[in-house]
This record gives structure tokens, C-alpha cells and sequence, in this order.
């Protein structure tokens, strides 16, 4: 059996590139479900990569751009729930004593797929930056009537989701995730050989 | 016959690049998940949209067509104008045309829209029922596999969804209408009342919240108030333009605050008053003199000198008339009936306007 191989050492580095598997899928699922950007004044609401809610006036507006990026983020959310079930089955595995190098090479897939979706995070990330900002208005102006003020748009982006949805941590988890997965494989390779 | 997975994944590489292809150079038919609902309700969020390049089909007015922006994103709305150098496209469900676009920037003409409930009950049935199938061929595959499939598996459903899902690129100024207030006129209806009348688009006027003229250093609060959707009528009493008049100004100058339902406005305004003398006409022996200005004027002294004219050609003084000073209000007329009492009859009235005494002298001939 493959399992058998396995020695001690290898289950403690299985062990954590599952845990780090699993931080990283919620680390993935955080930002995309978390509104990134908080608007407040003509237009008010949220949006987040998965959904968004905006008004106008207090009148729900619907946006086309931001009913596209749901559809688009569907693959990163198949891959994490992908990632998180492997990686829990390979944690109750271990604690059973039994791990599967089968198992583990899934997870690895998973972990390589996970940087193939990166790229798709980053590049949703750059287009709902770039249509947010045309949501940035301004009726403060001054017309022939005189000066006036039908109020301004303010965005927000929150202290944490704009350190966690930067492009160097994105890269930056990704790059560790596949590295401690990578590790777990080649371990689990060398046992199978 | 063994069912080699790699032929479906070779077949929607294909059809990805296809896809991408077609965004930048025209193919003959291109594909697309639309999402939005700038085109409800002929078309829903998730249906399908089968397009031909408009090198194969002409568009026209009343067609929907797909305009690509680059790799990712797009524009499908229905054309309402074409004109010799802009075509005007709206969206069914928005409320503002789209920023015009060139007929270059025109790919494809929608011909067909699959709803999504058919599409995806098409699509999901023959999937699933080749896993069940086919799940025994899969597992093996997975166990051969393990590690290279999943990848492909992602890369390849990433790439197909994306090709087939670009994003609706929809301008926001199409979707939302931005309130407006244009200023139209400033009438001075009469001494008692000044219009101002606005162009109020998207927006609604609901109350006047301050009214504040300024005439020499002074400041007055007036009465304003709503007159229909986009009018103001502001109360001006005599004393405004007596103050005018006193220190000689032409320029009237005030302010109002408007609270709209979506923010207010600030606006300073002026307008002229032009000081003008006194009109005077003769309809049938009557002696007509109007007063056009905003303040009453005052005629200090009336005379009306009667005379005839004997043979000798000589002027003979008959009688003189004078009347009391009189006050004519703010743009009222003086009727003066004149007695016959002789050939002529010369009326003589002097009055102040702006410090200068101004004599007006007109001639009444009953011999005619």
C-alpha cells in the first residue's frame, strides 16, 4: 500500500501544506467574498467580487459590469471548494494514519490550478477597480443656475481588503501555498518510488 | 469504443481561441453568455447570443448588435440612428442613449437568443448523464491522472468560461440619469413680481429656501415661492425698488437657495432696471401719461395754458389751468381730460427722475 510509506515526517509536511491549503482557500474565499469597495453618497452600497448591491438616489441600480464578474469568478470558487474538501480529506486521513499519496498528488493538481486562478483574481480585480472608478461621481458643479450641489461619490476601499486583495499578497500566497504543496508532493513521490 | 477525454478538451481549446480571435478580428459566428440587464427583456441575464460578423449580415436600425472593446469587454444594444458618421445604440432596459460609436466599432449581429433556462438544462442533462456514465472512465482517468488532470481540467473550463463570458461594458451614464438645472430666463412680470424659470432635468424642485436681494449694502429677505415644476416667483415690494431708484442703480442683484430632492442650488442672479421717462400720447383730447417704472413718480406741478389764435395771427391768452401735484403709481396711467376751452390748450407737468427735473410740454388743437 502507498500509505505505508509514508513515514512520520512526510504526514507532519502532508499535514501542513493540507492546513495551509485550507488557510489559503479561505484566504481566497475572503476576498472574493468581501466587498472590496464601500461607496457612499449619490451612489451608495458595496461590491464585492461575488456580489454587490448599489443605489443611486436610494433607488437599487443595477450595473452591468458587476453582474458579469460573478460568472467570471464561479472557476475560483469550484477550485477552492475543490482544494477544501481534499485538503480535509487528507487531514482526517492523516489523523486516521492512513494518507494517500493519491490524495496528496489531487491536492498538488489543485495547488497548480490555484496559480492558473490567480491570474483570473488578479485580472478581476483590475477591471473592478478600473469600472469603479467611473462610478465615482460628481454632481457638485456649477451650470448657468449657479452652483450646484446634488452630491459627490466617495469609495472606500477597507484598510484590511486592500492589503489582502494587493497584487504582490495574491501572488505572494499563492507562490507559498504552491511551494508547501510542491514540497508535500515531491516528499510524497520520493515515499511511492 | 473507448472515450478518449482529450477530445473534448481539445475541442473547447479550440473553440476558446475561436472566441478570443472573434473579439479582435471578425468570425463568421460568435458566441456569447450575456450578463446585464441593460437589454430586458429581450434579453436576460445568462442567455446566449449567437451573432454573425455584420461582414456577412448588414445591420440596421432596430438590430442588436455586439461591439467589442478590446479582449474583454462589450457592448450589446439595440441600434436606434445611424447617421453618416456615428451610430447611436440604446440599450431596451436603460434610460439614456450609449455615447455614440462608428460603424468599425460594430462586430457582430445578433441573430438568435437562447434563454438561459433551455441553454443550461441542454447543457447540464448531457453532462451529467455522460459522468454517470462515464464515471468509471473517470476515475481511472483521475488515478492515471491525478495530478495533470485536475490543472488541465481548471485551465481549460477557466479559459472556456471566460471566452464565452466577456464583460458587459455598459456605461454608467447610460444606466443612471445625472440630474440637471439649467437656468432659462429672469422675467420681471411687474413691479410686484420677478420670474426665474430653469430647465430642471432628472430632478425636482422643492422648495425656495432663502430669497436675499442686495441693493446698496442692504440686504432684503423677499418672499419666493414654487410655481409649477420649474418657476419661481419672487414677491418684490416697492420699498426694493425705491432703494434702487434712491442711490441710482440700474442693477438689481440676489440670491436664492433651491432645495431640489436630490441636493439644493446656490445661484446669485441680476437683472437691469432701466429708468425711463414717463409716456405720454393724446387720444381724443385726452391726455394720457404712463408711468413704466417700478417706484410711483410725482408730478410736481400741472399747468395747461389755453389760447386762441385771432385773425391778426396773434395768440390770445384765455385762461391757465393749475392742477395739484399729483402721484402716478408704478406702471399705472394719469388720464388728464382737457376742456375745450379754447383753440389750444398747452399742458405743461414737470417730474424728478434720478435727481434730473425733466419738463414735458404737449399741445392739445381743438380746431380740428
Amino acid at each position: 500500500m502507498r500509505e505505508n510509506k509514508l513515514i512520520s515526517q512526510d504526514k507532519i509536511i502532508i499535514l501542513i501544506s493540507s492546513i495551509s491549503t485550507i488557510i489559503y482557500t479561505a484566504y481566497i474565499l475572503t476576498i472574493i467574498f468581501t466587498p472590496k469597495y464601500i461607496l457612499s453618497g449619490v451612489i451608495n452600497g458595496y461590491i464585492a467580487l461575488l456580489h454587490s448591491k448599489l443605489e443611486y438616489y436610494n433607488k437599487t441600480i443595477l450595473i452591468d459590469f458587476l453582474s458579469t464578474i460573478p460568472i467570471l469568478t464561479i472557476p475560483i470558487l469550484i477550485l477552492a471548494v475543490y482544494q477544501i474538501s481534499i485538503a480535509i480529506n487528507v487531514i482526517i486521513n492523516v489523523y486516521r494514519g492512513k494518507v494517500s499519496v493519491h490524495m496528496v498528488k489531487l491536492m498538488f493538481g489543485g495547488g497548480l490550478a490555484s496559480i492558473n486562478i490567480c491570474g483570473l483574481i488578479l485580472g478581476l480585480f483590475k477591471i473592478l477597480e478600473q469600472e469603479t472608478t467611473n462610478l465615482n461621481l460628481n454632481l457638485n458643479y456649477i451650470s448657468s443656475a449657479g452652483k450646484i450641489s446634488f452630491g459627490t461619490t466617495t469609495i472606500q476601499i477597507p484598510q484590511l481588503m486592500s492589503i489582502m486583495t494587493n497584487q504582490a499578497t495574491i501572488i505572494l500566497a499563492t507562490i507559498i501555498q504552491t511551494t508547501i504543496i510542491s514540497i508535500a508532493y515531491i516528499h510524497a513521490q520520493k515515499r511511492k518510488t | 469504443m473507448k472515450f478518449d477525454w482529450r477530445i473534448p478538451l481539445i475541442i473547447l481549446i479550440i473553440f476558446s481561441m475561436i472566441q478570443f480571435t472573434g473579439r479582435i478580428i471578425p468570425m463568421p459566428i460568435n458566441i456569447v453568455i450575456y450578463t446585464g440587464y441593460s437589454m430586458n427583456p429581450t434579453i436576460n441575464h445568462g442567455d446566449i447570443l449567437i451573432s454573425v460578423s455584420k461582414d456577412i449580415l448588414r445591420c440596421n436600425v432596430g438590430d442588436i448588435v455586439l461591439c467589442y472593446n478590446g479582449y474583454m469587454q462589450y457592448i450589446s444594444h439595440r441600434i436606434v440612428e445611424v447617421h453618416e458618421d456615428k451610430i447611436i445604440m440604446k440599450g431596451d432596459n436603460t434610460e439614456n442613449f450609449d455615447p455614440p460609436i462608428t460603424i468599425n466599432d460594430i462586430k457582430y449581429k445578433v441573430i438568435m437568443i437562447i434563454p438561459r433556462n433551455i441553454w443550461i438544462t441542454l447543457t447540464i442533462i448531457p453532462v451529467i448523464t455522460m459522468i454517470i456514465v462515464k464515471h468509471k472512465e473517470l476515475i481511472e482517468l483521475l488515478k492515471v491522472h491525478d495530478e495533470n488532470i485536475t490543472p488541465i481540467i481548471f485551465i481549460i473550463s477557466t479559459l472556456t468560461i471566460i471566452s464565452i463570458t466577456p464583460i458587459n461594458d455598459t456605461p454608467i451614464q447610460s444606466v443612471i440619469s445625472n440630474p440637471s438645472v439649467e437656468l432659462r430666463c429672469i422675467k420681471v412680470l411687474n413691479h410686484n413680481q420677478v420670474i426665474v424659470k430653469y430647465n430642471v432635468i432628472h430632478t425636482q424642485m422643492k422648495a425656495v429656501e432663502k430669497c436675499i436681494f442686495k441693493v446698496a449694502n442692504k440686504t432684503l429677505t423677499l418672499e419666493a415661492y414654487l410655481n409649477g415644476s420649474d418657476t419661481i416667483i419672487i414677491e418684490t415690494p416697492i420699498e426694493l425698488y425705491q432703494l434702487a431708484y434712491r442711490n441710482h442703480l440700474e442693477e438689481i442683484n440676489f440670491k436664492l437657495k433651491v432645495v431640489f430632492d436630490r441636493g439644493c442650488l446656490e445661484g446669485e442672479y441680476k437683472y437691469i432696471i432701466n429708468w425711463r421717462k414717463l409716456n405720454t400720447t393724446i387720444i381724443n383730447k385726452v391726455l394720457l401719461i404712463e408711468n413704466p417704472n417700478y417706484i410711483p413718480i410725482n408730478l410736481s406741478s400741472i399747468r395747461i395754458v389755453y389760447i386762441n389764435l385771432n385773425e391778426a395771427g396773434f395768440t390770445e391768452l384765455i385762461d391757465i389751468d393749475e392742477l395739484n401735484p399729483i402721484t402716478i403709481n408704478p406702471e399705472e396711467n394719469y388720464e388728464l381730460k382737457i376742456e375745450g376751452k379754447a383753440q389750444y390748450a398747452y399742458i405743461e407737468f414737470r417730474y424728478n427722475l434720478l435727481g434730473v427735473e425733466i419738463i414735458e410740454r404737449k399741445q392739445i388743437d381743438f380746431t380740428r
